[in-house]
C-alpha cells in the first residue's frame, strides 16, 4: 500500500513538474494571477502576454 | 440585436463596466489574424457588448487601433460607449472626437466622477453633452454607480438624440483647440481642491528631501515586513510547524516505513512547509508596497529616480518596468515594450532581473532570521538596495558599449494623493499572497518530493543522502560555488533547482538538510557565507520563465546574454564579498 501511495505521489509531482516546465517555457511565472498583479505599479497598462509584437 | 462597441483609454475603468453590465455572460476570444484578446458579452440577449482594446487614438498604426478601426466600420455597430476618465477629460475627449467621425450615437460613460468632484472639477453635464452631440451618463464604476442607468439607456434602445450633432476636425491640433474651448465652458474649477497634493508635492519632490524620503519609506515598508509584522508572524508559523505538525505527523506515522513516513516529512511537510511559512513575509511587503502604489507616492518615486537614472545615463522611463521587477521580472521585461527605442527596451529588460522579484524574500527571510537575527531589515534592504546600485552601474556599463542611445523624454502623469481604499490594499496584497501559495501547491510540491526521491535513492535502490542521485549532481557542480564560500554540495543542488522559482531554493534546503531549517542551516554557513550566497540568489538568473521571456521578446542571442552575464555578475559579486569579507574579519 505504502509503495502505491508513494509511486502516486511521485508520478504526480513529475507530472505537475512537466505541465509546470512547459508553462514557463512559455514565459508564465505559474503564479496563476497573469500579469495585472505585477503590472499594478503606476498604473501601468496591463501587458497583454499574448500580444508578444512589438509595435 | 443591438451591437454596442465599448471603447475607451487604457486604465479608465472599461473592463470594470463591461464586466458590470455583461456579469458573467462573456465570451473571450481574438481578433482574426492578431493577437489582440477580443472580449464580447450580452445584456439580456438584446444587447452585444463588444469590448474593444484599450486605445488613446485611432491614428496610429498598432495592432489595437487597427482592429478597433476596422470594427467600427464594417462590425454593424448600432451604438458607440464611450468610457473616459472624467478627471481627464482633456486627454481622454481626443478620442471621443475621432469615435464623432463614425457617425453613430455615441454614449459618452464619464466615469470616475468622484475623483473629478475631488480634484475640483464641476462639469456640466447637460451642456457637455449638448455641445458634443452625445448621451452623457456619470458613473463611478468601481462603486457600481450609475451602471444601472447605462443598462437602462441602452434596453431603451431609442439612440437617436445621442448622435444630433457631426464634429470634422483637419487634424490633430484642430481637435485639441475644440477641446480647451469646450472644457472651458463646461467645467468649473475650484483650484484649492488640488492644494493638498501640491503641498505634499513641495515636500516629497524637493531636491534635498526627495531621496531621504524615498529611500527611507522604503525602509519603513522593510522595518514593518522583517521586524514589526511579517517576520514575527513567520516565526510563529515556523514553530508551529515543527514544534506541533511535525511532531504530530510523526507519531501518527511511527507505524509505517521509515521511507514512508521520510516523504512525507522531510519531502512534502519539509520542503513546502518550509517556503509557506514566509507568506506573513510576502504580504506585508506588498501590503506596504502597494499601499505606496495606491496613495500616488510611487509615480512620484518614478519621477524622482527619473533624474537620478539620467545622471547615470539610463532612460527615466526605463524606471517603470525596472519597479514591476520587484514583483515579477516577467511582466517587467514585457513592459519594457512601452519604450520606443529598441535598445532601451533591450538594455531595460537586461537590467530587470537584477531587481529583487518577490520570489527571492522566502530566501531572505529564512537567511536574515538565521544568521542576522535583530538585524533582517537592514541585511534585505542592503540586498534590495545593491539590486538597484548595480542596476545602475550596469546599465551604464551597457550604454556605454553595447546600447550607445540618446536619452528619450520621460512623461508620466502625476494623480492626486488619496488615502488608499482598504478594500483595494487587500486585494492586490492577497494577489500575491494567493500567488505564493500557488506555487507552493504547484511547483513547490513537485520539486520536493522529486529533490526527496533524488535525495534517498541511486540505481541500486533507498541509499543514504551522500550516496543519491542528487548528491552525485550537487558534487559535480559544487567547486564553482568553493570560492564563494558555500561549499557544501546541499547548496549548489538548492542553486539549481531554484531555477525552477527561486522559493524553491527554501523547499529543496527543507528536503536536504531536514524540516527544521533555522537549527539546522548554522552547520552549513557561516553569517559571511549566507550573505555571499544570498546576494548570490539575488543577482543570478530569477527563474525559467524569465529566460522564456527573454526569448519571446528579444530572440535566443538576447536571452543566452541575459543568463550568461546574470552568472558571471553573481559569481563575481559573491566573490568579492566572501573574500573581501574574509580579510576583513580575518
Amino acid at each position: 500500500m505504502e509503495f502505491i501511495i508513494v509511486g502516486v505521489i511521485v508520478i504526480a509531482a513529475g507530472y505537475i513538474l512537466y505541465c509546470n516546465i512547459k508553462k514557463q517555457a512559455s514565459g508564465d511565472c505559474g503564479c496563476g494571477n497573469g500579469c495585472k498583479g505585477c503590472s499594478h505599479s503606476c498604473e501601468l497598462k496591463t501587458v497583454n502576454k499574448k500580444d508578444h509584437k512589438i509595435v | 440585436m443591438i451591437t454596442a462597441a465599448l471603447l475607451g483609454n487604457p486604465n479608465v475603468g472599461k473592463t470594470t463596466l463591461f464586466n458590470a453590465l455583461t456579469g458573467s455572460n462573456q465570451h473571450v476570444g481574438n481578433w482574426g489574424g492578431v493577437t489582440v484578446e477580443k472580449k464580447e458579452g450580452y445584456i439580456d440577449n438584446k444587447i452585444k457588448i463588444v469590448d474593444l482594446p484599450g486605445i488613446y487614438a485611432m491614428d496610429t498604426y498598432s495592432n489595437e487601433e487597427k482592429v478597433s478601426k476596422e470594427f467600427l466600420q464594417n462590425g454593424n455597430v448600432d451604438v458607440i460607449i464611450n468610457i473616459v476618465d472624467a478627471s481627464s477629460l482633456d486627454r481622454n475627449l481626443y478620442l471621443t472626437t475621432q469615435l464623432k467621425q463614425f457617425n453613430k450615437p455615441i454614449i459618452l460613460v464619464l466615469n470616475m466622477v468622484d475623483v473629478a468632484i475631488s480634484k475640483g472639477f464641476d462639469i456640466d453635464y447637460v451642456l457637455l453633452a449638448q455641445k458634443l452631440g452625445v448621451k452623457i451618463i456619470p458613473i463611478v464604476a468601481s462603486k457600481g454607480k450609475g451602471i444601472s442607468e447605462v443598462k437602462d439607456f441602452l434596453l431603451k434602445e431609442d439612440y437617436i438624440a445621442t448622435s444630433s450633432i457631426s464634429l470634422k476636425f483637419k487634424d490633430e491640433r484642430e481637435s485639441y483647440a475644440f477641446i480647451e474651448v469646450l472644457l472651458k465652458s463646461c467645467i468649473n474649477k475650484n483650484k484649492n481642491n488640488n492644494k493638498i497634493s501640491e503641498t505634499i508635492d513641495k515636500i516629497v519632490l524637493n531636491k534635498i528631501l526627495a531621496y531621504p524620503l524615498f529611500f527611507g519609506s522604503l525602509f519603513l515598508i522593510f522595518m514593518f515586513t522583517f521586524n514589526w509584522v511579517g517576520q514575527p508572524l513567520a516565526d510563529f508559523l515556523d514553530s508551529l510547524l515543527n514544534d506541533s505538525l511535525i511532531p504530530l505527523l510523526s507519531n501518527l506515522l511511527a507505524n509505517n516505513s521509515p521511507w514512508f513516513s521520510s516523504l512525507l516529512i522531510d519531502g512534502i511537510v519539509g520542503g513546502v512547509g518550509s517556503v509557506v511559512v514566509f507568506l506573513p513575509v510576502i504580504l506585508a511587503l506588498f501590503l506596504g508596497i502597494s499601499f505606496l502604489e495606491d496613495s500616488g507616492y510611487m509615480a512620484r518615486a518614478a519621477f524622482i529616480m527619473d533624474k537620478l537614472m539620467r545622471k547615470m545615463g539610463l532612460s527615466g522611463k526605463a524606471f517603470i518596468p525596472l519597479i514591476v521587477g520587484f514583483g515579477c521580472s516577467v511582466p517587467a521585461i514585457m513592459s519594457a515594450r512601452t519604450l520606443e527605442s529598441d535598445k532601451d527596451r533591450k538594455l531595460t529588460a537586461l537590467l530587470v532581473p537584477l531587481m529583487s522579484c518577490n520570489a527571492r524574500l522566502p530566501v531572505y527571510a529564512l537567511f536574515a532570521s538565521v544568521f542576522f537575527a535583530g538585524r533582517e531589515t537592514i541585511i534585505v534592504f542592503s540586498l534590495y538596495l545593491m539590486g538597484i546600485g548595480l542596476a545602475f552601474g550596469i546599465g551604464l556599463l551597457f550604454k556605454k558599449t553595447l546600447f550607445k542611445k540618446d536619452e528619450e523624454p520621460f512623461i508620466i502623469e502625476l494623480p492626486e494623493y488619496k488615502l488608499p481604499e482598504p478594500k483595494s490594499l487587500l486585494l492586490h496584497t492577497w494577489e500575491k499572497g494567493k500567488g505564493f501559495l500557488k506555487k507552493a501547491g504547484t511547483i513547490i510540491f513537485s520539486v520536493s518530493v522529486i529533490v526527496w526521491f533524488l535525495s534517498n535513492f541511486n540505481t541500486t535502490g533507498m541509499v543514504d543522502i551522500n550516496a543519491s542521485f542528487l548528491a552525485a549532481i550537487g558534487k559535480f557542480i559544487n567547486p564553482i560555488f568553493i570560492p564563494l564560500g558555500f561549499a557544501h554540495w546541499q547548496n549548489s543542488i538548492a542553486l539549481l533547482t531554484g531555477l525552477m522559482a527561486k522559493e524553491v531554493v527554501v523547499g529543496t534546503m527543507g528536503v536536504i538538510y531536514g524540516g527544521n531549517l533555522t537549527h539546522s542551516l548554522g552547520g552549513y554557513f557561516t553569517p559571511l557565507s549566507a550573505y555571499s550566497f544570498l546576494v548570490f540568489v539575488l543577482l543570478y538568473t530569477p527563474c525559467v520563465s524569465v529566460i522564456a521571456t527573454m526569448k519571446k521578446e528579444y530572440g535566443n542571442k538576447m536571452a543566452i546574454f541575459s543568463l550568461s552575464y546574470q552568472l558571471v555578475l553573481a559569481w563575481i559579486v559573491s566573490f568579492i564579498i566572501f573574500n573581501v569579507g574574509s580579510l576583513i574579519i580575518g
